[in-house]
């Protein structure tokens, strides 16, 4: 699945959250949103395998072929004089060779983009963690108290900094809670707001979930949709977090948490990037939040755990239905056919058979016309290959007078498809008809040949793919055409074994 | 003049304040037994002393030796020296895209008083 492709469903996805939100914000428990980012995000970000209709598609990817292309005939190759399979030899180089193409260039702007972003992150968070490590531990009895009250799997910390104005959580594996040396450790109900809030933090691993937040920003940095969700999400993380604090302490404890909190938000307070849930406008939607917060009743719960599961069947869902619509979408030419009484998934181009590698089966000896009916008078086909590649299954018959040397059962690559003939309407390759073998046709599927014959009735097109062995094989297939009789040369080149 | 320093860099002049001359790594073993910091951590804390006058190194061993008393450092304030060492630029960057403006004063009380005015409201309102 392509970035493009998770870009797009993701943007869906957090379009609908942030709708949600904005309507239903008030009702709905905060934890709702914050499972809902994460599911966004993590639609993000992992490439489940999902296909975008075919139209738009195959649209998108023949208009991105049709540019190389058009770039590519302004670089005409050098024309030998050579047929095919000896000039295909000699000038070397892939069909898939091509010019730098556009689509490189934006993805160079993409990797470049998420690369500054990634390194700034990394920067500010380093130098962040350089400073937090740099603390004390908190040795006040209530803070000492607490901790043998509050214990975890993990080993938890509480450490006090006079390099911070407000409490942070850090650390994954060793969390800790960071609090500032100015706050009053007098205030007792303070601090075990403070302490029951990072704690929230700690155990839903919210240093992950800001994590991925931002490795999403990195790799989406270019949809402005994913910077509502980074800046969004964060702030539910804060949100559902004080709810989880409410909670605790009953809504009766609103005003006191909601004051504390405006305590640790004074002036010279320290802004940090990734560790803020003090900014001036997040900090009003707390207050507000934490003022009105009410017990949500069942019937909203459900309702809210509803929407998650919703959500999380969304990002697998909608692939099933996006494959549902391509088959139904999918023009003619590209159904499955059989070829000697198996049935291909798929239609291949010719360019699937160039990247096989091919294991010979069966050796049979035939003489006489050509098993398509079509005699070339000179050629005496005597020897039959069946080659093997996966689904993949060719009859091939050997043209005698291009044998170079013989190949054993064994592998073998093939190595050029070179095809001649005037006028051909259409042909048959490997008992699949190929409609349209004009010159454009063949260049649409095949892309440009690395050599062209002189001869102006003539065209063959010759692909090769760098020499890898040294014994090659011939093989011919008669191309079928309204009164008149072409051939399609097939090259093997066998493996040492 | 004046040095201030972060508790972080008061914690290792004191280690030689109480000791004399030691070596980073015996300073980092040291801090790593009393309060848990790893070596990086001590030695970025060193290097920021040796930034503000407050220690000299001298080769073999990376000796660290106190260039000031107890006497001649303040504690220091925290915004001054805050925004240089968080490199204010990257700083405002983040601050500005992802509005994480601080409260001013204004603010602040504005907020304060929007709490009074949600708390006398509900206390009005039955539950």
């Amino acid at each position: 699945m392509s970035l493009i492709e998770m870009s797009v469903t993701g943007s869906v996805m957090i379009l609908c959250i942030a709708a949600l939100r904005l309507l239903f914000g008030r009702w709905l428990p905060r934890w709702t949103f914050h499972a809902l980012w994460v599911a966004a995000a993590l639609r993000l970000v992992l490439p489940l395998s999902v296909t975008l209709p075919v139209s738009a598609q195959v649209g998108a990817a023949s208009a991105a072929q049709a540019v190389t292309e058009a770039v590519q005939t302004r670089l005409e190759p050098a024309v030998g004089s050579a047929s095919g399979q000896e000039a295909a030899s000699a000038s070397g180089g892939a069909a898939a060779l091509q010019a730098v193409s556009p689509a490189q260039v934006l993805g160079a702007v993409w990797l470049a983009g998420s690369l500054v972003l990634a390194a700034l992150c990394l920067y500010g968070y380093l130098r962040c963690m350089a400073r937090f490590r740099a603390s004390m531990p908190d040795d006040t009895p209530e803070v000492q108290r607490w901790l043998e009250e509050h214990r975890l799997r993990r080993p938890l910390e509480v450490r006090v900094s006079d390099q911070i104005t407000s409490p942070l959580t850090y650390g994954v594996r060793c969390p800790v809670i960071l609090l500032p040396k100015q706050m009053d450790r007098q205030d007792s109900a303070a601090l075990q707001y403070v302490l029951a809030h990072e704690l929230v933090h700690v155990r839903r691993w919210d240093a992950v979930t800001k994590l991925l937040f931002a490795a999403v920003l990195c790799v989406h940095w270019w949809n402005p949709l994913v910077w509502l969700l980074y800046i969004l999400a964060n702030r539910d993380v804060e949100l559902s977090c004080d709810e989880a604090v409410l909670r605790q302490f009953g809504s009766a404890a609103g005003p006191a948490y909601a004051r504390t909190l405006l305590r640790m938000a004074e002036p010279g307070s320290v802004s940090l990037p990734f560790y803020n849930g003090f900014g001036k406008h997040v900090m009003k939607e707390r207050i507000v939040a934490i003022m009105k917060f009410r017990r949500k009743s069942i019937f909203l719960t459900i309702t809210a755990l509803v929407l998650v599961v919703a959500a999380v069947l969304f990002t697998v869902v909608v692939a099933e239905a996006d494959q549902e619509q391509n088959l139904n979408q999918v023009p003619e030419p590209e159904a499955s056919f059989t070829l000697n009484g198996v049935t291909y998934p798929q239609n291949p181009v010719l360019q699937d058979f160039l990247d096989r590698d091919w294991v010979i089966t069966d050796v049979v000896e035939q003489q006489g016309t050509s098993p398509d009916g079509v005699t070339k008078p000179d050629v005496l086909y005597d020897t039959g290959y069946t080659l093997e590649s996966g689904d993949y299954h060719i009859t091939a018959y050997l043209v005698e007078s291009d044998v170079k040397s013989g190949l054993d059962a064994g592998e073998c690559r093939l190595r050029s498809l070179s095809v001649w003939g005037t006028d051909v309407e259409s042909f048959n390759l490997f008992g699949q008809e190929m409609v349209g073998i004009n010159q454009d046709a063949l260049q649409e599927t095949l892309g440009e040949p690395t050599e062209r014959s002189q001869n102006t009735t003539d065209f063959i097109y010759s692909y090769s793919v760098p020499k890898q062995s040294i014994s090659e094989v011939t093989f011919s297939f008669n191309i079928n055409a309204s009164e008149q009789v072409g051939q399609m040369l097939v090259v093997f080149e066998g493996y040492d074994s | 003049m004046e040095i201030k320093l972060f508790d972080s860099e008061l914690k290792v002049m004191n280690v030689l304040w109480r000791e004399g001359d030691k070596t980073a790594k015996e300073l980092s073993n040291i801090l790593n037994a009393d309060i848990g910091w790893n070596q990086n951590t001590t030695y970025t804390v060193i290097k920021k002393c040796i930034a503000k006058g407050a220690i000299a190194r001298s080769e073999p061993h990376f000796l660290c030796h106190a260039l000031i008393s107890k006497e001649e450092v303040q504690a220091a304030e925290a915004e001054e020296l805050i925004g240089k060492l968080f490199d204010g630029s990257a700083n405002q960057l983040f601050a500005a895209l992802l509005g994480q403006q601080k409260l001013s004063g204004e603010e602040l009380a504005q907020l304060h008083r929007l709490i009074d005015q949600l708390e006398t409201e509900d206390k009005d309102e039955p539950d």
